[in-house]
């Protein structure tokens, strides 16, 4: 009976020491498989955060008795085929080569002269202002950055010489100026040298950080970067339909495996998970539409071209998913293209040209105010906010493992983890199995 | 070639086999005037449990968030105390946890098995989804649920005279 009692034991022993080599085994598995193809990680994540999004949907198709599958199959349709025009109607908005080199060469000299002149480096005046002595030595280096980006190599200087003999009498005002603009910018100085820009450019040894245009082979990586991204992504729509199709046989074979103990307090978690998750995610959605209804009426109102109001308001909103991070990307970006921007015509009769760029820092500020206000409270509440420092440890660390996608998705990753630990918590707590 | 067609098309618009379960549910008082099909549509919302002897099913002043229907083997149903009070037993096809599916309160009582037991469980949260989904079926399963309710009150208040 002794013996028994102790074979007995020693079974539960080899039983607790084989389940927690399971486990191990499990975990360090499941932390390798996440380093390796991290990769693929975000799709996947993206295709079931999509999935809860529509979820809703297909359950409204099957109350009108439309079967389960078909439903998916027309929600598929429905979004590929508004992502086909929305796709479409960007491409047509994207300017041509040619309308690419007018606005780099616009933006170089508007940039330019608004800096000289804020700097006070223009060579009528007898020295650079105070500011340029005080921060001259951080934003010059940052500007001749910049100018390295937008400033024409020699064959588009060329390319764009040919568009400019090739105008039309109609354009010819607006070709007299852009050959000003190029003129001017052929003399524009690196401020950290004193050297021409453009010479320096054509000088082989004269490279920025970031700066690769012209190397064939590190453009062939970049389409083959290009390539692999474009295929992994592919992965999304598939991972989408999969959670739509298993979404109730997942949760259902998950809580198949859990204890008795815990099946109530599982299901219950399961259930605020997903209602909080789905209630931020299409909140996300909404407040994106109400930011980019927003700095679109706000931008065709300054007199922007209705073009640019719709692919600025658009990046606008899709920043906005990134809190505090993505705010001031948004305003950025009105400013930066306000620099640029001529012939200003808004319907508000004291919009100008001159005051183009404070009207627009105002306007962006605003939306960003009412979207602060009103819509982030109203829409997503304040049960998923994150603290703002957090929120930078966040956008940081998803950059730096997942790059842009992780930069703009890590935000509401995180707060997804968030309510899930939160829940899972509290339940436990409420099912008197932990006591704290 | 009629044939295969005819048999094709009945498969299509037959509610297909009867699994054990299913069979089992169309018995019970909570889905009577419940057909197959609309069974077959609420099939993928159960769960099945199964307990060791004198294992808690719930703990009374738990929050209760499921109704369970015996399947196999028999309950008590106990009022926690020194000594613990039998409440009622349990046997194939009772069901026990039916208030929560009404209301969030917590447990009023104890579930403990008496030996190996199989239950089958739903899940409020499910319950209310059909609401939207098949108000059909959830006018039915409300309908049988209040006559049980309805019973068990009789039953509480004839022992409470005697």
């Amino acid at each position: 009976m002794q013996t028994l009692t102790e074979a007995g034991r020693e079974t539960t022993e080899r039983t607790k020491a084989y389940k927690r080599s399971l486990l191990f085994l499990g975990l360090a598995v499941t932390i390798f498989l996440i380093w390796t193809l991290s990769s693929l990680l975000l799709p996947i994540v993206f295709g079931a955060l999509l999935a809860y999004v529509y979820i809703p949907v297909v359950n409204r198709f099957t109350r009108y008795g439309i079967p389960h599958m078909l439903g998916i199959l027309m929600l598929v349709a429905i979004l590929f085929s508004s992502l086909l025009v929305a796709f479409l109607f960007i491409q047509s908005q994207i300017p041509d080569r040619e309308q690419q080199l007018e606005l780099r060469v616009t933006a170089l000299y508007k940039l330019n002269d608004r800096y000289q002149d804020i700097m006070k480096l223009t060579p009528e005046l007898d020295g650079p202002g105070w500011l340029h002595n005080t921060i001259g030595f951080e934003t010059d280096p940052a500007m001749d950055y910049v100018n390295s980006f937008i400033a024409l190599n020699e064959d588009e200087r060329e390319l764009f010489s040919r568009a400019i003999e090739n105008h039309t009498d109609s354009e010819i005002i607006r070709y007299d100026r852009l050959k000003k603009y190029q003129e001017a910018n052929l003399g524009l100085p690196v401020y950290a040298t004193g050297e021409i820009l453009h010479e320096t450019l054509s000088n082989e040894g004269f490279r920025f950080a970031g700066r690769s245009a012209g190397d064939p082979t590190e453009s062939g990586s970049i389409l083959l970067t290009l390539a692999n991204s474009i295929v992994i992504w592919l992965l999304m729509p598939v991972f989408f339909m999969y959670f739509l199709i298993s979404r109730g046989a997942l949760v259902k074979q998950l809580v198949a495996a859990v204890p008795n103990i815990y099946f109530e307090m599982t299901l219950t978690s399961l259930r605020n998970v997903d209602k909080a998750i789905g209630h931020y995610l299409r909140g996300i959605l909404l407040e994106m539409a109400a930011v980019f209804s927003c700095y679109l009426v706000v931008l065709m109102l300054l007199g922007f071209s209705t073009s640019a109001s719709v692919l600025i308001a658009l990046a606008c909103a899709l920043l906005n998913i990134v809190p505090v991070v993505g705010s001031a990307s948004g305003i950025v970006l009105c400013i930066f293209y306000a620099l640029i921007v001529e012939d200003v015509k808004s319907i508000m009769g004291f919009v100008n040209d001159d005051n183009i760029i404070m009207f627009t820092a105002i306007g962006a500020i605003l939306v960003q105010l009412i979207d602060n206000v009103a819509f982030k409270p109203l829409i997503l509440g304040n049960a998923t906010d994150l603290h703002p420092i957090a929120v930078i440890l966040v956008v940081l660390g998803g950059g730096m493992l997942f790059g842009f996608w992780g930069i703009l998705f890590s935000v509401p990753v995180v707060v997804v983890l968030k309510v899930m630990f939160t829940t899972v918590h509290q339940r436990l707590k409420m099912y008197q199995i932990v006591r704290f | 070639m009629i044939a295969p067609l005819w048999s094709g098309l009945k498969k299509v618009f037959s509610p297909g086999d009867v699994t054990d379960v299913e069979a089992f549910l169309l018995r019970t008082q909570l889905f009577q005037g419940i057909s197959l099909r609309e069974i077959k549509r609420i099939s993928p919302l159960i769960h099945y449990r199964t307990y060791d002897p004198d294992e808690e099913v719930f703990k009374k002043e738990q929050p209760g968030a499921a109704l369970y229907i015996v399947k196999e083997g028999a309950l008590r149903i106990v009022n926690p105390g020194d000594p613990p009070v039998v409440i009622t037993e349990l046997n194939p096809g009772d069901i026990l946890g039916e208030l929560s599916i009404l209301d969030e309160k917590p447990r009023s009582a104890s579930a403990i098995t008496k030996g190996p037991t199989q239950l089958i469980a739903f899940f409020k949260g499910n319950i209310d989804d059909l609401i939207d989904s098949d108000p059909q079926i959830a006018a039915k399963l409300y309908r049988n649920l209040s006559i049980i309710i309805g019973n068990r009150l009789k039953m509480s208040n004839a022992k409470l005279k005697h």
